[in-house]
């Protein structure tokens, strides 16, 4: 899994912001404007397609950069 | 054998729009949200208005459009979790009301999302057993009275209505291969706390309370829903039964015809459709009009289906509902 790929999908599964404009240490639940629930919806939607694994939603609620989700992934496909 | 005659439904007068939404919560992308999940309207039943009286309502269409007489009915199930008392049965007052002959079976039961699906399931074994010749299936459900009036993302996806479906005992297998699924620790996710006999502090129920998931106050006694834990059930159980009811019946995607599933929200249900590659023109949606309305939306979708879908006789349809409880169940309706 790669981080800057993980980071695009990311940015592409919540919509609404520019291509580019995250990173792995983007505070996405006060950083991303309108982060709402339905964007949580999205994330675990794109981890699923994408990775084919799942991650706990209390799990994903509880992380703060977006480099948390992506190891939180990590350890959920192994 | 049984075979379905017939489906009505009935949503109340009071539409809630997107727009009215909007006025109400300026900060919530109302039509963001609801261009996600594919909900225009969502039809609220009055105060004074319950479960029973949507499904006299549903109930009195289907005799009209079917012309059959209440006379004809020897089995009511009643499919709700917003009954009108808690007792007496909910089906019991519907009986007189309907005009079904008091030599008939009546029950209700208890389900959400999978309730119509658990309901064909007993209409299907009572006719099988000899047990009854026409059973009246109603799901009806007044949700809109356990949410808060400040819970935007439940009041932008939940709607109430009644469907009423006639089983009726056939010489063909029209309804087959049922497969079910419970698992009681998602209960949690999809709850009204107060209310029944486990939590009876009225005064505690009328407190605030803060929502993890969406940060917002609600009312301890009002709907809770964790929307992403239900989203990370459904994508574990939503393929696999898919899959099971296909085996069980020696199909595989290509046979069926169409796809009919709960109407939760359109994003997730795009979601598990890419998830399991069933093409977009056999996955039926009908939720723009009236949202999520819980154990009607498969009955609703369905008469709709019926009517605008070009199916031949012989046509298999996948039925799936999913949800609350958790609780799941499919099954296989031929044309």
């Amino acid at each position: 899994m790669d981080l800057q790929k993980f980071v695009a999908n990311f940015e592409s599964a919540i919509g609404g912001v520019k291509p580019g404009s995250l990173n792995p240490g983007t505070v996405f639940h006060t950083d991303i404007e309108y982060w709402d629930s339905l964007a949580t919806l999205s994330v675990l939607a794109m981890i699923d397609m994408e990775y084919n694994t799942s991650i706990r939603a209390d799990e994903l609620i509880e992380c703060k950069t977006i480099e948390d989700v992506f190891n939180l992934a990590i350890s959920s496909a192994d | 054998m049984a075979e379905i005659k017939g489906i009505s439904y009935y949503l109340p007068k009071k539409v809630i729009t997107n727009v009215q939404l909007s006025e109400l919560f300026p900060e919530w992308s109302v039509q963001k949200i609801a261009d996600k999940v594919g909900i225009k309207n969502r039809y609220i039943a009055e105060d004074e208005q319950c479960a029973s009286d949507l499904a006299f309502e549903a109930a009195n269409k289907l005799f009209d459009d079917l012309k059959i007489k209440p006379e004809s009915i020897d089995f009511l199930l009643l499919c709700t979790q917003s009954p009108d008392y808690f007792l007496p049965t909910t089906a019991c007052l519907l009986q007189n009301r309907l005009g079904i002959p008091t030599t008939a079976g009546a029950l209700d039961f208890n389900l959400g999302c999978s309730g119509f699906i658990y309901g064909l399931s007993l209409a299907n074994s009572l006719i099988k057993a000899g047990e009854a010749k026409n059973v009246l299936l109603i799901t009806a459900e007044t949700y809109s009275k356990f949410i808060d009036a400040r819970d935007k993302g439940n009041r932008t996806i939940f709607g109430d209505a009644a469907a009423a479906c006639l089983v009726t005992k056939s010489d063909r297998d029209q309804i087959s291969s049922f497969v079910y699924g419970t698992d009681g620790t998602g209960g949690q996710n999809l709850i009204v706390k107060y209310g029944g006999m486990r939590n009876r502090n009225a005064v505690e129920a009328d407190e605030d309370c803060l929502d993890e998931e969406s940060g917002l106050l609600h009312r301890k006694g009002t709907l809770e829903m964790k929307g992403a834990e239900i989203f990370n059930f459904t994508i574990k159980v939503v393929p696999s039964t898919v899959s099971k009811i296909l085996d069980k019946a020696g199909l595989t995607i290509d046979d069926i015809s169409l796809f009919v599933f709960h109407q939760a929200n359109r994003y997730i249900l795009e979601h598990l459709r890419k998830k399991m590659g069933i093409p977009e023109e056999k996955f039926y949606y009908f939720m723009e009009d009236c949202g999520n309305t819980v154990s009607s939306t498969i009955p609703i979708a369905l008469h709709h289906a019926l009517i605008e879908k070009k199916l031949n006789q012989g046509d298999k349809i996948l039925l799936l509902g999913f949800g609350v409880g958790y609780s799941w169940g499919g099954c296989l309706l031929t044309i």
